[in-house]
């Protein structure tokens, strides 16, 4: 006789180290042997199949429901892969048999609550991964309780713990993304440090990988002279538990925690957590002072006094150790499955549901969460733009991107952008899906420290290829310098697809070799206009390709207006928040510099000032906002000038109209530019201005009329000018009042308009 | 005085002090010379050069090498080998680009040739490294010589007195050559870029009054100090009495190439059909630009101690058809106690030619009977040296020459 059908149940995620996978990848082994369920794992992220362990692949809406449609009758977890939901309804609508659970993974509105409330009329079931999850999801959807599972990740538990614990030293270790946003790793910088003030023989292990683990890696160097802290690339889920196995503390300091799978995975093994007291996922498995420590979210002394209690008292961190592993019993995967296939039965139980008629099924804003292409067709009303760029980093440059895009989703394009997945650009990544466009990993980099490696066949075939699959109607594409991105705008010509070129910075010294000259004048025939931020820009690009001026457009930049327009009250509540974050005296003038820390930036010329600077004015101080390839230099230079104490690097910022707000003079020491974003901010901010005579600077500001202006590169003239206009802080004031309405004609809108018309003209061009 | 005590200066230098090859090398020690001697312990900060490099330890008080080069027995490295070779290749090839540069006149040239002097010499890694000296332990004052090193003292650490020795007024450089039939089309600047550059000083020195006048009127919020050329003054050996040797010094420079060519074309065969025993001696590297055998006429090239070749000869030349700044070699003629013969733009930077115990003469003219003249008569010869000796003894002395500036350093010093 032959066995029945098991049902599959379809689990979307992402290709990516995470305890969401780890916690996939056991389900699926633990269903192996179901009698009526198969797990199938879907992976829904476009970064290359890093895991290589899924049963399915789909990253867009076609695929996926191609991929649905095939399985028959099944339940769909579709996790934070918002987007299949509109597929399920879809396949609903065309009649399969589906059934989707709702699964509520963090303590979070933005990503869980918020997307879940939206597409709750198509889940048959929802799971929140703590009581915390569940009951919120249960008051937020007024949910019948019986519709709710509790359903805490399960582990693979031991039976009985064999095992070893020093304090000799004491091992400490963190598993998890490397992120400041939910994980709060910086935390760990103050703990290490209290550690070592308090003496206690430790060792610390972090694996995983992030935003943040440049970031972390260069403040831990700094309080971590014998190199205790190490750092381990991400293993493979079913190597962890040995990894857990060898470590004595759990350590992890996250503001919000769904259940973390890390931590139970770790208390199985027998490690003791001490971790944060989270709203979520820590009530009922960690009893403080009994198989682990609870501290406030930030209170690395709470967590280093912990941490030294159990380096003195071996028997104790044993003792705490085999609880920990007791109290993970209940999550073990055997319990786990019984729960899991109530919450499919009880699916299963219910009929499908389709989405109301009445309704549109698409968010007005994307959520937080892997996102799926609408198809392999440009099937918007407007067609299809490509957005590419082969940048590394994140800048001004990069950021006009986004708000194209933005303005192209607005104007009903789909936007698809096209440029490389790495570290630095995975908040610009976050940033296209919320202002609804796509991100297609495309790593054509050939800029920084990588320069020159990846052959050029490789970039020439990559950008073809994914050209070829998404078809754009027409191309923007965005150089961040003049000199990159050749190969790619070769493929681009070669698929005659038409190209709107913007080159954002054109160095003074530019000039090509005649066969360059020769293959861009073959691209432009095939459909590629270039555009310029700038006049000044605008004669040197002319110049360099021995082409006409007027062939080239000029579209100047443009800010958002009103994101930096200053108001007295925030003004006031920035200027103290910000000294007070940074820990400088109220009455301190602060300095700032936005902007990438390259050479182009000129933070290199501004060294040398500052002694003189702080010699006639002590209560001055730099901020440099940004971060880039030169920092490392910039802090020795800063170290050879006896400066390191008047400059505090800021990083990277998601808060620059609070920094520009907060700040009393705008340095731009600029070697060449485009149209900076930064200076028109500070224009917009209302902030007095020192900047240099760049390129295209000189047509936005005027000297002694919008501010002041010296040469490029120059030292000399830029000490002479700074000092003179911190002696004279009023008339300052003055002229960044002047500049605040000329920047009223470089609005963002109008930028993303033109930008939009030129590409629309450019698409219709015969 | 101890070594603590001693007030610092750091000089900056872009390299070729040693051997001397030029007047800008000689007036350089001069001054640093009289530095050390007024109680300043000198910081010379300049680039490596190489076997040289004890030698100039030895006349500082601290030597700051950028860049050194380690110097082993072992093979240097195939890298630093190619550079080498090409370090010597452009070095030969030098007169040819700049041939080629002048027959292209305006239009762009291939080749890869800078003429803005200012941005051509600029030597971003010694400003850098000449910061990091200044910082460790700030100075009283930090000079550079010439112009274009003045971005140097942009790097330099508050309070530290900014000193340019100008040497040459660099924008005139061009237009005198233009003026006297000259060629330094390789090299440009402009009025307003070295203004620029000198505004980074807060005291100019002038090598001679003239100039001391258009640095003032170039920069004139900026303190101008004129601190001509002081040269030490042996005491007095006159010329062998039968010596019919004529020395001619000079480094590799249009002027000098002009000068020479013209004694060669003009004065040269008249001197030895009248004195046949006549012989001219040429030191230093303006021989480098001529390749041919003069009859009499002797190519020592780049000489380490030019003391020898005063003492022999009986007539010192300078016959330049142009030039600004002060002509060193004509004072370190009148210094030697020798009797100088020179063109009227040899006196360039001295008090009235008229007043100067040496001899003005045009080349084309009258130059080769007054040297004729000065061969054959040793006792005319012998009181025309000695008062040239007796003139350089006053007029040169350190402390006349350099007391403004001594005043200022000494206002500087903190009380």
């Amino acid at each position: 006789m032959p066995s029945p059908r098991k049902i599959p149940v379809i689990v979307a995620l992402g290709d990516f180290a995470s305890g969401v996978t780890s916690w996939a990848l056991r389900l699926r082994e633990a269903f192996a042997d179901h009698p009526r369920y198969v797990i199938r794992l879907m992976n829904c992220a476009d970064t290359g199949n890093r895991i290589g362990a899924f049963d399915l692949s789909a990253t867009t809406q076609a695929r996926a429901s191609a991929l649905l449609s095939a399985c028959g009758e099944a339940i769909v977890l579709p996790n934070f892969v918002w987007d299949l939901f509109p597929v399920c309804a879809e396949r609903v609508a065309a009649g399969q048999q589906l059934r989707c659970v709702g699964f509520c993974r963090a303590d979070s509105e933005e990503e869980y609550y918020a997307p879940l409330r939206w597409y709750a009329p198509l889940c048959n079931q929802f799971a929140g991964v703590s009581p915390v999850c569940a009951a919120t999801l249960a008051e937020q959807l007024a949910l019948d309780s019986s519709r709710v599972h509790t359903l805490p990740t399960g582990v693979w538990v031991p039976q009985s713990l064999k095992r070893a614990y020093q304090t000799a030293p004491l091992r400490l270790a963190y598993g998890g993304r490397v992120v400041q946003a939910q994980k709060r790793v910086l935390d760990f910088v103050p703990l290490v440090e209290k550690l070592y003030r308090a003496g206690v023989d430790f060792r610390f292990t972090i694996v995983g990988a992030g935003r943040q683990r440049d970031e972390l890696q260069a403040a831990l160097a700094a309080v971590d002279p014998d190199k205790r802290v190490c750092f381990e690339a991400r293993r493979k889920p079913e190597a962890m538990a040995a990894f857990w196995a060898e470590q004595d503390v759990f350590v992890q300091a996250s503001a919000f925690e769904g259940t973390s799978n890390s931590m139970l995975e770790s208390m199985a093994q027998g490690a003791v957590p001490v971790v944060t007291r989270t709203e979520s996922g820590v009530d009922g498995i960690v009893h403080d002072g009994e198989n682990g420590f609870l501290v406030a979210v930030g209170d690395m002394d709470g967590m280093a006094s912990a941490i030294v209690t159990l380096a003195g008292d071996p028997e104790r961190l044993m003792r705490m150790g085999h609880a920990a592993h007791a109290a993970t019993v209940p999550y073990s995967m055997e319990a786990y499955v019984e729960k899991f296939t109530v919450l499919l039965d009880a699916a299963m139980a219910d009929s499908p549901r389709s989405w109301p008629a009445d309704c549109p099924i698409v968010p007005p804003k994307p959520f937080h969460g892997i996102r799926l292409a609408k198809d392999d067709d440009a099937g918007s009303e407007k067609g299809r733009i490509a957005i590419v760029f082969p940048s590394p980093l994140r800048g001004g440059a990069e950021d006009y991107t986004l708000r194209i895009a933005a303005g192209g989703v607005r104007a009903g394009y789909d936007v698809q952008g096209a440029f490389p997945g790495k570290t630095a650009l995975k908040g610009l990544i976050q940033d296209y899906f919320h202002v609804g466009a796509f991100h297609n990993t495309l790593e054509i980099c050939d800029v920084g420290p990588k320069a020159g490696q990846a052959p050029l066949y490789k970039r020439f075939t990559r950008t073809l290829r994914l050209l070829r699959r998404l078809r754009p109607r027409v191309v923007l594409f965005q150089l961040c310098g003049m000199q990159y991105g050749l190969v790619s705008l070769f493929a681009i010509a070669w698929l005659r697809i038409p190209t709107l070129v913007v080159f954002q910075l054109v160095r003074d010294d530019l000039s090509f070799s005649i066969l360059r000259r020769a293959i861009h004048r073959w691209m432009r025939r095939r459909g590629q206009q270039y555009v310029v931020v700038s006049q000044a820009n605008r004669r040197l690009l002319a110049r360099a390709f021995a082409m006409r001026e007027e062939d080239i457009l000029c579209i100047p930049n443009g800010v958002d207006l009103k994101r930096f327009a200053n108001n007295p009250e925030n003004r006031t509540v920035a200027r103290h928040r910000i000294r007070q974050e940074l820990g400088l005296p109220h009455d301190a003038l602060l300095c700032l510099t936005v902007g990438r820390l390259s050479p182009q930036k000129g933070h290199d010329v501004l060294v040398p000032v500052i002694p003189h600077v702080v010699a006639a004015y002590p209560n001055v101080h730099f901020l440099w906002a940004g971060d880039g390839p030169t920092e490392k230099v910039l802090r020795k230079q800063l170290e050879r000038y006896r400066a390191a104490e008047h400059v505090t690097f800021l990083g990277k910022r998601d808060d620059i109209p609070a920094l520009l707000q907060a700040a009393d003079l705008f340095v731009h020491p600029a070697r060449f530019e485009g149209q900076p974003f930064s200076l028109l901010e500070a224009m917009a901010a209302g902030l007095p201005i020192v900047s240099t005579t760049a390129s295209g600077i000189t047509e936005v500001l005027d000297h002694d009329v919008h501010g002041l202006l010296c040469r490029p590169d120059d030292i000399g003239a830029l000490r002479n000018t700074l000092l003179h206009a911190l002696g004279d802080l009023a008339r300052m004031a003055d002229l960044a009042q002047s500049a605040q309405k000329r920047v009223e004609d470089f609005s963002g809108d109008a930028m993303v308009a033109q930008t939009l018309a030129a590409l629309e003209a450019l698409a219709e061009r015969p | 005085m101890s070594e603590t005590q001693r007030p610092r200066i750091l000089w900056i230098h872009p390299g070729g002090l040693l051997p001397v090859g030029g007047g800008g090398a000689a007036r350089t020690w001069a001054l640093i010379g009289c530095l050390r001697d007024q109680g300043y312990a000198v910081e010379l900060i300049t680039g490596d050069q190489g076997e040289y490099n004890e030698a100039l330890e030895a006349r500082v008080d601290h030597l700051w090498i950028e860049n050194r080069t380690v110097h082993s027995a072992a093979r240097p490295s195939l890298k630093m080998r190619v550079r080498e070779s090409l370090k010597t290749l452009y070095k030969r090839i030098d007169p040819e680009l700049r041939m080629l540069h002048r027959l292209s006149g305006r239009v762009p040239l291939l080749l890869p040739v800078e003429t803005d002097l200012l941005k051509r010499n600029r030597r971003r890694r010694l400003e850098q490294f000449a910061a990091a000296v200044a910082y460790k332990n700030p100075p009283l004052a930090a000079i550079v010589s010439y112009a274009w090193l003045a971005p140097v003292l942009d790097h330099m650490p508050p309070g530290t007195l900014r000193i340019i020795d100008t040497i040459d007024i660099q924008y005139k450089r061009q237009e005198t050559a233009a003026v006297a039939g000259g060629n330094l089309d390789h090299i440009t600047c402009s009025r307003e870029d070295e203004a620029r550059e000198l505004g980074r000083a807060d005291v100019l020195l002038a090598i001679q009054a003239e100039e001391g006048a258009t640095l003032k009127a170039m920069c004139p919020r900026k303190e101008v100090i004129v601190a001509e050329h002081a040269h030490p003054v042996p005491e007095y050996v006159p010329s062998p009495e039968g010596s019919r040797e004529i020395l001619y010094i000079g480094n590799r420079y249009d002027p000098n190439v002009l000068g020479l060519r013209a004694i060669l074309d003009h004065v040269w065969p008249e001197v030895r059909r009248a004195c046949p025993r006549a012989t001219l001696t040429v030191c230093g590297r303006v021989g480098e630009a001529f390749r041919r055998n003069v009859p009499g006429v002797r190519f020592a090239g780049q000489v380490p101690d030019l003391a020898p070749y005063y003492q022999r000869a009986a007539v010192v030349l300078n016959p330049v058809p142009y030039g600004t700044g002060l002509k060193i070699k004509t004072v370190e003629g009148l210094a030697q106690g020798r009797c100088v013969v020179c063109s009227e733009a040899g006196t360039g930077g001295l008090d009235n030619p008229g007043s100067l115990p040496l001899v003005v003469a045009d080349v084309r003219g009258e130059m080769a009977r007054e040297i004729l003249r000065l061969l054959e008569a040793p006792i005319e010869r012998h009181a025309l040296e000695k008062r040239a000796w007796d003139f350089a003894r006053t007029r040169f002395a350190p402390v006349r020459v350099y007391g403004a500036l001594l005043t200022r350093l000494a206002a500087q010093r903190p009380r």
